[in-house]
This record gives C-alpha cells, structure tokens and sequence, in this order.
C-alpha cells in the first residue's frame, strides 16, 4: 500500500455504523468517534442549525423525535409506496419527491424537509470526518458494505449519498463477504490445500436477520444462497421487553403507557441497555426516570425469564436458517463454518439456538471476532487489498465479465477400495479449477495404478432407524404395547452418477506398498475440459489425459 | 471439507484392456453461470488472469 492512499471500511447498518482501518503492520481496527463510539448509531439530530450522530443523537429520540431522524439508512432507494415505518424511529416518513423524506423541526416553528438520501449524506460526512479526525489524514476512497437484500436502487442511491458526502467509494461488497474475509476464510488456500469450505453467515442487526450460504473454493467466494427477515433482529428483542416491563408498570401503577409515544421511546431506549446488559449478567435492571405522571419506572429482569419472552425470535430465526438451507439444497451437516455477525449475535442463547441445527460436532460455530465489527473491518480488508488499483482495473474486475464464470453443477471425485466417492472437486466451484494432491501405491510390486474420475450426485435422504425392540418385562404382560417412534435422520450420500475417465500410470516404485509417491493434478478448464496429469514423483512415468 | 485424499492407488482392474494408457469416457455436466463476489486475494489473482487472458500455468510461473 502506497504512503497516500487512506482507505477506510465502512459499514453503515440500519441502526449502528462503524469504521474500519489497516494500521501499517497490516492489522484491521474500528475507529471510535469523538464522543468514543466504535459503534455509532445511525441517527442524526438536529438542534438549529447544529447536527448531531451517535449516542448524543440517540439519546435526542425519547426527547425531541420530530428533530431526529433514524433508520433512513433503510429508506435509500425506496419509492414513498415501498416504504415501511421501523419501530424506534424518531421523525415520521413523508413523502418527498415520490420517495421517502422526514419533516425535519430545526427549531421552533421552522422545519425543512430532507430526503433520507440526505440524511444519510449528512449522516455520512460525519463518519468521514471521525476517520480523518482519527487518521490525522483525508481518506482517498471507501470500501462500503451492503446487505443481500439491498436492491440495484438502493446500492446506487448510497453511492450517491456516500459521493456527496466527500467519500470515494471504490468497491461495494456484500456484508457476507466482508464477514467472511475478516475472518481470512480461505486465504492461505492453494491447489494443493483447496481449503473447499461451506460457510453460513448468519448476521442478526437490528431490524434484520440475513443469513448467506458462502462456497468457499480455493479462496474464492460464491453466494450459493440467502435469505432473510427484515422483521426479526435486536429490535425484536427490545418489543418484547418493552411490553413485558409496560405490563409490569400497569401492574404496579395502574397507568397504560402503551399510547404514550414519548414513555414507549425511553422505556425502549431502556429496554436495549437492559437487554445489552443481558447479554453479559445473568439479570440486569431497567430504569426509567419519570416514565409517566411523574413515576419512575424500575425492575429487573433474568435472562432465563428474557429468554422465555423472546422464544418465537429465536424460533423465527431457525426457520431464515432452514429456508436458506433447502435453497442451498444441503443438509446442516455439510456446514463447516457458522459466522455470527451482527450486534445482535452476541445474545448467548443465539448460538445455542443454532446449535440445534448444526448439531454436527465438525460444524464451527465461529464468534470469536467483535460480530458487530467483522463487517466494517472486512470491508477495510478489502480497501487494502485494492488500494492502489486504478478505478479502470476496479471497474473491470467487478464486471460481470469477470465475476460471472461457470461453475461445476456435480462433485467431481474419485473411489476409494469401497467404491464410496470421494470429492476432489466440490460442485459449484468455479472454473477454471485445478487441485493438485498426492497417492500411494496400494499394494506391493506393484507396476501400474490405476486412477479413475467420475462425477457423483449430491443426495439428502432420510432414513428411518427403527428403535430397537424392547426387552418384553415380565409379568407385566397386559400393559398396552407400544412402539417406540423410529428416529428419522437425514444424511448425505454423494453416488458415483458417471465415469468421466480412467488412467494407469507405469510405476517404477512400486515395490513397497504405499513408497511410490503418484502425484495427480486435475485441472477443470473454464470451457469444460477436463484435463489430468499423474506423474510419478521419484520416477518418469507420466501419464497425460485431455478432454 | 478439506481434500483429504488419504487411500492408494491400485492396480488396474482386471478388465482393464485398453491399449493406451488412457480412456475418456464422458465429459463434466454442463455448468452452470454463477457471480462471485468480486472481494479477496483469491478472486484478485483470479481477476487479473482472467483480465489477461492467462491460464493458471503462465500465472504461476
Ligand atoms: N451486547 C449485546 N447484546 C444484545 N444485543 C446487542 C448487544 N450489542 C448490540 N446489540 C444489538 O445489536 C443490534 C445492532 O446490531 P448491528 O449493529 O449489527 O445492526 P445494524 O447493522 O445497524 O442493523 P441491520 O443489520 O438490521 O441493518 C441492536 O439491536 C443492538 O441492541
Ligand atoms: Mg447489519
């Protein structure tokens, strides 16, 4: 990376943006702001003229909504018919221009209305400025993450409020992908440790849960599969606090805030505090000075009973997973890694949820990194990455031209003494592919192998395991016999469908079994042809087969 | 899933007769179009081969 150029990765969530960096020895951070905010809520506050992001703007919601604007980030790119209100916002949506804006009060009697594609310009002038406040440097461009579901409208309307707000987006990328590369998956791969890797990202924010199938093929990523719901996340959690804690208020009070705008946006603002504290204690308090007619509010609350009350969330999110799963057309078990992204990941019982699905003992569930960072720092990963590339070389390389290839539809393998089917390349890889790997000879004096390549058929059956017959008790012999419930499991078989080729190679070092050292290297190229080369390592046999 | 290819080779079967040291019997499935995700230092390399028209070989050498 070249001394001028500064790229930051940002991540501009619904409800929480943050900041990422590369230091110079080549580790990712996230930049606190000011007011010392790495997660910087997406709200913007106006008194007068003045503006406000952040905790200080959050904390404006409760007191002067009509001043404050949250959640535009959701509203980019929407015509005004599209557009749905999120619970938690603070100004209203109204229509500006056929799209969405807010009537915004600046001081007494004056108000202006902002389009959200505005707001969130303004908004965003204000993550520059943090990061070069914090750099000590302007930045020279961005690497900007969008969710799966953002549509082509909404990824052009935030380049555009991103370009009004002085910041050069070079690249846009999935949030997955980012999530993904934080991580580093795949990148020590090689044709020789293909590091093939099925991957879910299951990412909960604040108003949604998105979980992306990523294939993992020697580096390279491929979403196999998304799906999402953009009703469920942190502010479920929240909704449902707060109508516990409003219950429990009428309780004790015999008062009904449940109409009372302004008592619901502190008790919620309460709600999450109590509901992050959950996160990390075993019960936490909720407080609320003067919640109406001049009384305070104040419980506690367990994490079994915060559990209890958010049941159908945990539940609804299992079945984003299972959709997500049958789009895929694989089984949990095929699943080697489970990234929790998002704030909302850090819920304990979330990953325990899961668990339930990838109930797989070789199925990571990975949540060793900040989830709610791994987006922005995935992003500034990616800003190193392409630091120096010119807009020319970005814009090619991210043109469908280059990043719509073809991809294997079957496993390609081989098999083993069982005639079971071993993969060498897993389907959907793209191509062109090559995997390079080694044998030994299988028996003793032995003058020839014999390698042959066939492609496999991905199956899920499920079978029934009867349970096993009860010992009969006896004298116990009028008791009702029934039966046990068979247990249903699924599995995956992957069945040799063709024979694609078959080789034999001369050995010279075959005298022991498993000496000769038989190096294969299988390339797939992008038009289709296969191509195998083996070659005996300490001998000349070589043998070359082309499609 | 890593490629674990931890068995041997064996002799050829007993049917084989073929005169060559090779057959070819049928070609991959056609493959599908499918978008990568234009982020990495895999997709990078990938990129700049496809960019230039080179194979995997001249890119390694
Ligand atoms: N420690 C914690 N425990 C529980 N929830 C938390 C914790 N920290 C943050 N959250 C919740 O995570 C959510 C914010 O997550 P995140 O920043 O990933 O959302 P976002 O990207 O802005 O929203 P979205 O992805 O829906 O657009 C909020 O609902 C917040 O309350
Ligand atoms: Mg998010």
């Amino acid at each position: 990376m070249s001394e001028q150029a500064n790229v930051i990765g940002i991540n501009f969530g619904t409800s929480y943006s943050s900041i990422a960096y590369m230091s110079k020895d080549g580790r990712t951070d996230c930049i606190a702001n000011e007011d010392g905010d790495r997660q910087i809520a997406s709200v913007l506050a106006f008194t007068g003229q003045e503006e406000s992001v952040g905790s200080q703007a959050q904390a404006q919601i409760p007191r002067n909504p009509n001043s404050t604007v949250a959640h535009f980030r959701a509203q980019l790119g929407k015509s005004f018919t599209e557009a749905e209100e999120l619970t938690g916002s603070a100004a209203p949506i109204v229509e500006k221009d056929s799209k969405v804006g807010y009537n915004v009060t600046l001081e007494e009697g004056n108000t202006q209305l902002f389009s959200a594609k505005e707001i969130s310009t303004k908004y965003l002038r204000h993550l520059r400025e943090s990061a070069e406040a914090f750099l000590g440097n302007p930045i020279t461009g961005a690497v900007l993450s969008v969710p799966s579901y953002f549509t082509e409208e909404q990824r052009e309307e935030l380049k555009q409020a991103a370009a009004d707000a002085g910041i050069k987006v070079i690249q846009m990328i999935h949030e997955s992908a980012a999530a993904a590369l934080s991580y580093g998956i795949g990148h020590n791969s090689s044709s020789k440790d293909p590091q093939d890797k099925t991957v879910v990202v299951c990412d909960m924010g604040a108003h949604s849960f998105d979980v992306t199938v990523l294939n993992v093929r020697t580096g390279i990523y491929n979403i196999l599969a998304t799906a999402h719901d953009t009703k469920l996340g942190g502010a479920s959690f929240d909704e449902n606090l707060l109508k516990h804690f409003v219950g429990e208020f009428k309780k004790k009070n015999k008062i009904d805030v449940s109409d009372n705008r302004k008592a619901l946006a502190k008790l919620r603002a309460a709600c999450e505090v109590t509901k992050k504290s959950l996160s990390s204690a075993n019960s936490a308090p909720c407080f609320v000075e003067s919640l109406a007619d001049g009384l305070d509010f104040h419980a506690t609350i367990n994490r079994l009973r915060f559990e209890m009350l958010s049941k159908t969330v945990f539940n609804d999110a299992l079945k984003v997973i299972e959709e997500v799963l049958t789009k895929s057309d694989l089984d949990a078990s095929e699943v080697d890694e489970v990234i929790m992204v998002g704030g909302s990941s850090r819920i304990p019982k979330l990953a325990s949820k899961f668990r339930e699905i990838f109930n797989n003992e070789n199925t990571k569930i990975r949540s060793e990194l900040e989830p709610d960072e791994v987006v922005a720092t995935g992003c500034a990963v990616q800003g190193s990455l392409i630091a120096d590339f010119d807009d020319e070389t970005i814009t090619s390389s991210t043109h469908p031209v280059v990043t719509l290839t073809p991809h294997t539809t079957k496993h390609i393998g081989t098999l083993n003494h069982k005639g079971e089917f071993i993969t060498i390349v897993p389907r959907y890889t793209s191509l062109p592919t090559r995997r390079i790997f080694e044998f030994g000879n299988a028996q003793q004096g032995q003058t020839q192998a014999y390698f042959a390549l066939y492609e496999g058929d991905h199956d899920i059956v499920t079978e029934e395991i009867a349970a096993p017959p009860r010992e009969p008790i006896e004298g116990d012999d009028d008791e009702e016999p029934y039966e046990d419930e068979p247990e249903i499991v699924k599995k995956v078989v992957i069945k040799p469908a063709s024979k694609l080729l078959e080789a034999v190679l001369p050995l010279e070092n075959g005298l022991e079994q498993g000496v000769a050292k038989i190096e294969v290297t299988l390339t797939v190229e992008s038009d289709n042809k296969v191509n195998l080369v083996l070659r005996e390592k300490k001998g000349n046999g070589v043998v070359k087969v082309q499609q | 899933m890593s490629l674990t290819l931890d068995f041997l080779l064996p002799p050829p079967p007993s049917t084989w007769n073929s005169e060559s040291s090779s057959v070819n019997h049928a070609s991959i499935t056609a493959p599908s179009e499918r978008l990568l995700e234009p982020v990495g230092p895999h997709f990078l390399a990938y990129a700049r081969r496809k960019r230039h028209n080179r194979t995997f070989s001249e890119d390694e050498r």
